[in-house]
Formats: structure tokens, C-alpha cells, sequence
């Protein structure tokens, strides 16, 4: 049971309109493992299934069947506010639309001090100047906590999201395609902050995306994700020499760089 | 046999003919609840209305003795107050299902099926026409308001339909009356047509028919097209705020093309528009005929509800909400023939 | 709501000329009848005087005074299109919340109800229940409106509702440790606030037009002046055809007035909140 993450036969089917009855499984039969201070991606297209999966693990979306193991504990088996703090304290996530992640009608500072909120008394210290250290490594300045979400670009927002999670310092960070909106040059800076998170505090980091050429530069293993299913595990090295799903052939055939020196 | 009831089932299955079925189910259901409304309304209200017009008819009409008793007895045959309220409920669905709606008491002995499809045809001569006339005219002008938005024939339009738009009809029309019949003395100043010809078919009856008919279809079709434009022109605004016109536009498409484009996906809502919106059309077209005294179902509403006579009053409604169903349903037909993800069973809803 | 949004919809001119005439007629409404004290029911004019400087909009049939009529009818439009919108409102509101939170059978059960009762017409609805009753007052007329008003609202919040929920922030606020009661407290009712806002905008105008129908087909409130009792009276007793044009013009215009004001505000709104809301 040395796993941090154990995620077994995870299914999820959502029933869509009122009487028609259309079922939709968007996630199938998942399982993998994930270790302490490990970094893995999970790429596949859209409508894969990934943010599903995602919203699962974060214990925010019930899955149809399975069961989800932090620390060797059932996450959907946790049921006092008070154990689901901590484990939101020590597993958090960065959604994949920031337009959406901010409640319109509050300022920024709201969503960072919402993240102190799951800190303890002693860890809390002095608030305003965590925040305004968050925010500066990841590139903003302090006067961004005064404004409203839609004075801020979609960039931002997503730097925003990525400061909260620092703040924590969790177990496990899930962050849904962090930096689509962020422009390249400052993308690299942000990328090595979650490096960075996990050389000081052992950080375990699930990347997803829809972008191989990204995983491959930064994580430790790669999940494809198709239709709903796990269909192939690789480290990146592996990615170059030997893959067995046609959909990861198709997918390397798409990433110019890694295509060349596979061939 | 087995082929042709392979075929049969293969129909069923067709999302289209899914749909309809639905459609059917469905305005066979509301049909069945109003006509249940129109049944249980009566006997729930306080005072029980229906026994106080029974015990009223012999203080309010002025007959002879044995008239009025006939008229009791009628009524209370048809009403069957002294019946258990089951027996009186599948009574009542058995006649409405005959489509035999009872008698009139304030136009003894008169049928009210009899009545109302005397009165309907002119409401609907009136009102079909009024209803397509406003619903393309105000639609065409909308999207080309939202096309041209901010331009000169944008701001011209857009508060000129807002106040037509919030305008009742009666209203629009007493207006119209004012100037053009009493003032101006252009027009008649009420009727359907001239008091000294008979309804037929020639040319004297036809003029005059039309002569009439101007200005209570300019009141509706008026008041009517502001509500269309308005709607039309946010929603071309909107569709042409999307990627798709985006990337029409960076090809190079034709400034026609384009419009066309964004005109068929803007009308969709605006046929669902029709749907919902057509008991309100009906409502202010009722009322409409009050004040030009045309001698529509607005006349026989009105006068069944000032004079309390309840068969009258459960028969017209019960025919003018049938009408409406089977206007909702041809709009819902029309609907699929021009939604492309219906008609190529793309979607199942 | 914080305090810069409402500093910036006071910035929307359609917003605040809509407002000023709503303001206007309701502060006309209220103290109108007590600053022009003359009895709208007393038929001591000669009647059918056109505007003069005894009876400012003339005088009907009867010799009874228009304008006093207008101010008390202006009164009891707006009591009914409030109450009215008030009543549908809470109803679209309770079922749109409740099919929305509960979800599963509850919501199948509570749309299907809306649906149907959407689909009947509204206003043969309320004609239909209004003739039933002898004596009608505004109260009865309001119930009478409000009951057969509220579907599209319960549609709306469900809608609207769901949508907010499923938004990210919402899930923030659960991973900060959130009880249910607060976030909907803190997420989804502000952002719910400004849509129930505009939907009673439009039920008060749709009520208010309403109320005016029932009378001019007969069956409005039975006692008392309304904008809607105004034109049933002009039009029993032949105002147009007899070129009594006080008598049918002011209560018509007040009344598209009210309504226009009010489609335009709620049009401003969600001019204003639409794009801020999806978030962009
Ligand atoms: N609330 C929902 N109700 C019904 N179906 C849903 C819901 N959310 C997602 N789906 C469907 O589930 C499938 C997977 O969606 P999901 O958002 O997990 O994909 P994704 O891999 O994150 O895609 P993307 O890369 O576009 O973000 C899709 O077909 C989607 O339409
Ligand atoms: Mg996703």
C-alpha cells in the first residue's frame, strides 16, 4: 500500500436529457498508480473523458462504479467535512476553463483566501503576504487581488489558479490543461514552478492535456486516454521506441519533433 | 407481410417519427388536461357557479314558463349535478369526444358547436393571415436591423418595434379606428362587411370583405412584427458574433451568402417563438374584434362570459385551445422540415 | 451584490430613462390620487367634456373625471402587475430550484408539470378562471394571473441553475471545504439574483398587460379602476367611434409606457450581466 494514488475500474456513465435516456460513458473501466512525487500526463482528444476523470479523483463528481485510494484510503468513502478538508488540503486541483473557475460577482483575492481557509492556525501565519508570495511567482502583481475576474485574461486566471495550489503545498496537484492559455514564452516559468513544487515538497502532479509534445518534456509517465479508456501506459522514452495503440501512433505522427527522432 | 411490417418497425425506430410521436403524445395530454380544467374549474370554485346559473336562469330570462323550464331541464341533463362527480367527468369526456359541447343558454336553443364554427371562420380569416404577414415582415426587417447594426435603418426600427412590440392589439386598433374611420373617414367603422350585402362569393361582397378586414389586419400584423423584429434582430446579432462567421468571413464569402447563412439559423427560434407565442396572438386578436365588432369568436367569448353562460363558455374554449393545438402542431412540423439536425436525424430530441 | 455593479448599471442610459418613467408613474401612482383629490366614481361632470382646465383629460359618459380615473387606475395596474409577478415568481422559482437541487425523479415529475402547463395557453387560462368567480377583486385578479404565469420562469431557474453548478467555481469553493448552504448562499444566488431580477421585470409587464386584457374582455376586477377597467368602459361605451379620444389614448399610452420601461430594463440587464456571467 505504498501507492499516494490507487484508481480502480473507475467508471462514469452521465444520463443526458429528461426522458430520452441518452447515456453517455465517458469514462471506462480506469485504473493506474500513482507514486509520491511522481509526475504523470494524461493525453487524449477531446470529449476523452480526461476532466471526468479529474472531477472524480478531486472528489467532486461521484463515479458510476470503482473506487478512488488516497493514501491507501477510499476517497468516496470519506464523509466528515472535517477529513474532506484535509483531503482537499493535501489533493487539489486547476481547472481547465478559467473564465468559468471565477465566481463573477467576487473579487480575485477571494479565491486565494479561500484556498488559506483549508491551512492550519500555525501554517496560516501571516495571509496577505503568502498570497502576495503566490502571486509573484507566478508572475503577477499584488494589485491583481483588488480586481474582478473579467478584468483579467484568460492567462491570468490561469496563473491564478496555479498560485492557489502553491499556496497549499498539497500531497497531489490535478491540474486540467494549466497553461492553454498561457502564451509560450511565459508557459516554460510556469511549468518549472510545478517542477519546482516538486523537488521542494514532493509534489505528485497529473498533467492533463492535449498536447504530447508537453508530456513528454515533463513528466515521468504518460497515460493515453481514448474514448472513455486507459489505452496505453509509456515513459516518455519508451513513447520513441515501441507503442502499440494506433490512436498514440496517430498522436506521435502529430508531433512533428518527437516523430522525427522516432523514425 | 413480414417485409412490410419490417418496414413498418423500421419507421418507428426513425428519429423523426420518434419525434412525432412525442409531439402527439404530448399535445394529446395538454389537450386532455385543459379539457379536464375546463370540467373540474366550475365545481371547485366557491359558490359552485354552475348550480347558482341553474337556480339564476329563472330570474334572469325573461321567457315564458315553459322555455325556462326547457332550459333547465336541457342543462341540467347536460351538467348532471345530481350525478356522482366520476359519472359527470367520463360524461363529459364522452361529449367532448363527440364534440357534441352542449347548449347555449343565452341563445337557447342554440348548439355551442354550432355557434363557434359559425364565428370561427372569421377569426381565422383574421387571424392566420395577420399572424404569417407580421411573423415574416417582422423578421426580414429584424435581420436587417441586426445586419446593419447601429445603422440609419437600425436606429429608425428598433424603438418603433419596441413600442409596437409592447403594444396591445385592442389598443393599436382603437387607435388606427380613431384616425383613419372617425377622422379620416377612410375606412368602415366596424364589421367584417358592408351591412347591405350577403356573405357569398362575388365581387361586391369580396370588396367590401376586404375593405373591412385593412384595419383590424393592420392592428395585429403592426403590434405583432414590432415583437418579431425586436427578437430577430438580437438574435442575428448574436449569430453573427460566432466562429463560424468569423472563418466564413476569412474565406471571403459573399456579404448575400453570408446573410442567408445567419438568416436560417436565427429563424429557428423564432418558429419555436411562433409556437409559444400563439395563444397571446390568439388573446389579443379576441379582443381586437371586440372593437371593431367583427363577428368573431372574440364576440362569442365576450358575450358568454358577461352573460355567465358556462356551456358557451366551456365549448368556445374548449374548440379555441383544440385550434391552437393543431396550429402548435403544424408550427412543430414546420420546425422539423427546416431544422438540418432533425431532418437529417442527427439528434433524437 | 457588490456595489460596483450597481454603480455601473446606473452608468446604462436605456437603464436609468426606463427607470425614471417606471419611478415617474409609480410615484404618480402613489400620491397622485391625494394631490388630485377628485373622485374617479362620481359622476358630477358634464360628460363627454374634452379636455379642459376643470377636468384636465375630460370627462367620459357618465360626467365622471379621466384624469382621477387614470391616477387610480394607474395605482391598481401597478398593485396587480406587483402582486401578480410577486405570486408567479415564487411559484417558478420553487419548482425551477427544487426540479434543479433534488434532480432524478423530483425534477422529471416537476418539468413535466411545467411543460404541460406551459403549453396551455395562458391567457384562456386566466379568462377561463376568472369567469367562474362573481366578485373579483385585485387580489383574485393578481392569484388569477400569477398562477398561469410562472412555467417559463421554473424552466429558466432550473436551467439556469443547473448551469451554475456545474461551473468550476462552484467546485472551488467545495475543494475550500464550502457547506452546500454556503455556496449556495455565495455562488449561486448572487449570480441566480440579477436573472430573478429580470424575470419579475418581465412577468410585471407581461401582468400587467394581462390584467388589462381580462377587463377589456370582461372579466377584470369587478370594483374599482384599472388601466385595463379604463379601455373596458371606453370600449363598452363607444369612446372611438364618438371621437372621445381622452378617454382611451391616456390609459393606453401609460400602459405601454410601463411596459416598454420595463422590457428595457430587463433587456439593459442582460445586456449587462449576460457576458459577465458566462464569464467572458
Ligand atoms: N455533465 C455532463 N453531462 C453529460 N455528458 C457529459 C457531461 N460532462 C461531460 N460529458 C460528456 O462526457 C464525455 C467526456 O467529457 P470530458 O469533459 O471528460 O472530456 P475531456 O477529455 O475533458 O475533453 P476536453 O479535452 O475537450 O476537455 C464527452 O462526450 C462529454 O460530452
Ligand atoms: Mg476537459
Amino acid at each position: 500500500m505504498s501507492y499516494l494514488l490507487d484508481v480502480r475500474y473507475v467508471t462514469k456513465v452521465y444520463t443526458a436529457g429528461l426522458l430520452s435516456r441518452e447515456r453517455i460513458t465517458a469514462v471506462n473501466n480506469v485504473n493506474f498508480k500513482l507514486n509520491s512525487g511522481e509526475i504523470i500526463s494524461i493525453v487524449g482528444e477531446s470529449g476523452s473523458g480526461k476532466t471526468t476523470l479529474a472531477k472524480i479523483i478531486l472528489r467532486l463528481l461521484p463515479p458510476t462504479s470503482g473506487s478512488v485510494y488516497f493514501e491507501g484510503k477510499d476517497v468516496w468513502s470519506i464523509k466528515r467535512r472535517e477529513e474532506l478538508r484535509q483531503y482537499w488540503r493535501q489533493v487539489h486541483g486547476i481547472f481547465q476553463d478559467p473564465y468559468a473557475s471565477f465566481n463573477p460577482m467576487f473579487k480575485v483575492r477571494r479565491i486565494l483566501y479561500q484556498a488559506l481557509s483549508l491551512l492550519d492556525e500555525n501554517e496560516r501565519g501571516d495571509p496577505e503576504g503568502l498570497v502576495r508570495e503566490a502571486l509573484k511567482s507566478v508572475g503577477l502583481q499584488p494589485d491583481a487581488l483588488d480586481k474582478y475576474p473579467h478584468e483579467l485574461s484568460g492567462g491570468m486566471r490561469q496563473r491564478i489558479m496555479v498560485a492557489r495550489c502553491f499556496m497549499l503545498r498539497p500531497k497531489l496537484v490535478i491540474a486540467d490543461e494549466p497553461t492553454s492559455m498561457i502564451d509560450a514564452s511565459t508557459r516554460a516559468g510556469i511549468l518549472k514552478l510545478f517542477t519546482k513544487l516538486r523537488e521542494e515538497n514532493n509534489t505528485s502532479i497529473i498533467f492533463i492535456t492535449h498536447d504530447l509534445g508537453l508530456a513528454y518534456y515533463v513528466s515521468d509517465r504518460i497515460l493515453i486516454m481514448y474514448k472513455g479508456e486507459i489505452v496505453e501506459e509509456r515513459t516518455p522514452d519508451e513513447l520513441l521506441e515501441k507503442v502499440e495503440h494506433p490512436y498514440t501512433k496517430r498522436l506521435l505522427s502529430d508531433v512533428p519533433f518527437l516523430y522525427r527522432k522516432w523514425s | 407481410m413480414e417485409g412490410e411490417k419490417a418496414v413498418y418497425r423500421g419507421l418507428l425506430k426513425r428519429p423523426v417519427v420518434k419525434l412525432l410521436i412525442r409531439k402527439v403524445v404530448f399535445l394529446f395530454i395538454t389537450y386532455f388536461v385543459f379539457i379536464t380544467i375546463i370540467f373540474a374549474l366550475p365545481r371547485l370554485v366557491p359558490g359552485n357557479p354552475l348550480a347558482e346559473m341553474l337556480a339564476n336562469i329563472l330570474q334572469t330570462m325573461q321567457a315564458t314558463p315553459e322555455l325556462v323550464r326547457a332550459v333547465e331541464r336541457r342543462l341540467m341533463e347536460e351538467f348532471g349535478l345530481h350525478k356522482p362527480w366520476h359519472e359527470q367527468y367520463i360524461e363529459f369526456l364522452g361529449r367532448m369526444l363527440r364534440g357534441d359541447l352542449g347548449t347555449s343558454y343565452s341563445l337557447y336553443p342554440r348548439k355551442v358547436s354550432e355557434l363557434v364554427f359559425t364565428y370561427l371562420p372569421w377569426t381565422l380569416g383574421l387571424l392566420i393571415p395577420a399572424t404569417l404577414v407580421s411573423w415574416i415582415a417582422g423578421n426580414t426587417l429584424g435581420a436587417l436591423a441586426g445586419y446593419r447594426r447601429g445603422g440609419r435603418f437600425d436606429n429608425a426600427l428598433l424603438p418603433v418595434s419596441l413600442i409596437l412590440s409592447q403594444t396591445p392589439y385592442y389598443w393599436l386598433a382603437m387607435i388606427l379606428l380613431y384616425t383613419f374611420s372617425v377622422k379620416l373617414r377612410l375606412f368602415p367603422l366596424g364589421g367584417a362587411y358592408p351591412s347591405h350585402v350577403v356573405p357569398s362569393f362575388t365581387l361586391e361582397f369580396i370588396a367590401g370583405y376586404l375593405y373591412h378586414y385593412t384595419l383590424p389586419f393592420l392592428s395585429i400584423v403592426l403590434a405583432a412584427a414590432g415583437g418579431w423584429a425586436i427578437g430577430m434582430r438580437v438574435l442575428v446579432i448574436y449569430e453573427l458574433r460566432s466562429d463560424y462567421v468569423d472563418f466564413a468571413d476569412s474565406l471571403g464569402l459573399s456579404d448575400r451568402k453570408l446573410l442567408q447563412y445567419v438568416f436560417k439559423n436565427s429563424v429557428l427560434p423564432q418558429v419555436t417563438g411562433l409556437a409559444l407565442n400563439l395563444g397571446t396572438i390568439l388573446g389579443g386578436s379576441l379582443i381586437t374584434e371586440l372593437v371593431f365588432s367583427y363577428p368573431g369568436t372574440g364576440y362569442l367569448v365576450f358575450r358568454a362570459l358577461t352573460r355567465l353562460d358556462y356551456p358557451m363558455i366551456q365549448g368556445t374554449f374548449a374548440i379555441l385551445f383544440l385550434t391552437l393545438i393543431l396550429a402548435n402542431f403544424l408550427v412543430d412540423l414546420v420546425y422539423m422540415v427546416i431544422d438540418p439536425r432533425i431532418r437529417t436525424g442527427y439528434i433524437g430530441e | 451584490m457588490p456595489s460596483r455593479i450597481l454603480l455601473e448599471i446606473f452608468k446604462i442610459k436605456k437603464f436609468t430613462i426606463s427607470l425614471a418613467i417606471i419611478l415617474l408613474l409609480l410615484f404618480i401612482g402613489l400620491v397622485g390620487p391625494s394631490i388630485y383629490p377628485t373622485d374617479p366614481f362620481e359622476a358630477v361632470f358634464r360628460p363627454e367634456d374634452p379636455p379642459s382646465s376643470k377636468n384636465p383629460l375630460g370627462t367620459d359618459s357618465y360626467g365622471r373625471d379621466v384624469l382621477a380615473q387614470l391616477l387610480h387606475g394607474i395605482r391598481m395596474s401597478l398593485y396587480i402587475g406587483f402582486t401578480a409577478s410577486l405570486i408567479a415568481l415564487a411559484i417558478g422559482v420553487a419548482i425551477g430550484s427544487i426540479a434543479g437541487v433534488k434532480g432524478g425523479l423530483t425534477d422529471e415529475v416537476l418539468m413535466s408539470v411545467t411543460n404541460v402547463v406551459l403549453a396551455l395557453p395562458s391567457i384562456l387560462l386566466m379568462l377561463l378562471i376568472a369567469a367562474y368567480f362573481k366578485y373579483r377583486d385585485p387580489m383574485l385578479v393578481s392569484i388569477i394571473i400569477g398562477v398561469t404565469s410562472w412555467p417559463w420562469v421554473a424552466r429558466a431557474v432550473r436551467a439556469q441553475l443547473l448551469s451554475l453548478r456545474a461551473r468550476e467555481f462552484v467546485h472551488f469553493s467545495r475543494m475550500a471545504g464550502y457547506s452546500d448552504f454556503r455556496i449556495a448562499v455565495e455562488d449561486l444566488l448572487p449570480n441566480m439574483a440579477a436573472y430573478i431580477f429580470m424575470a419579475l421585470v418581465l412577468l410585471m409587464s407581461g401582468a400587467m398587460m394581462a390584467e388589462a386584457g381580462l377587463s377589456m374582455i370582461g372579466v377584470g376586477i369587478t370594483r374599482g379602476a384599472s388601466l385595463g377597467i379604463m379601455l373596458y368602459w371606453a370600449q363598452m361605451l363607444e369612446a372611438v367611434r364618438r371621437g372621445l379620444w381622452w378617454w382611451f389614448v391616456p390609459p393606453g399610452s401609460v400602459l405601454v409606457a410601463l411596459s416598454a420601461s420595463l422590457l428595457m430594463i430587463s433587456t439593459a440587464l442582460d445586456e449587462y450581466f449576460s457576458p459577465r456571467l458566462k464569464g467572458r
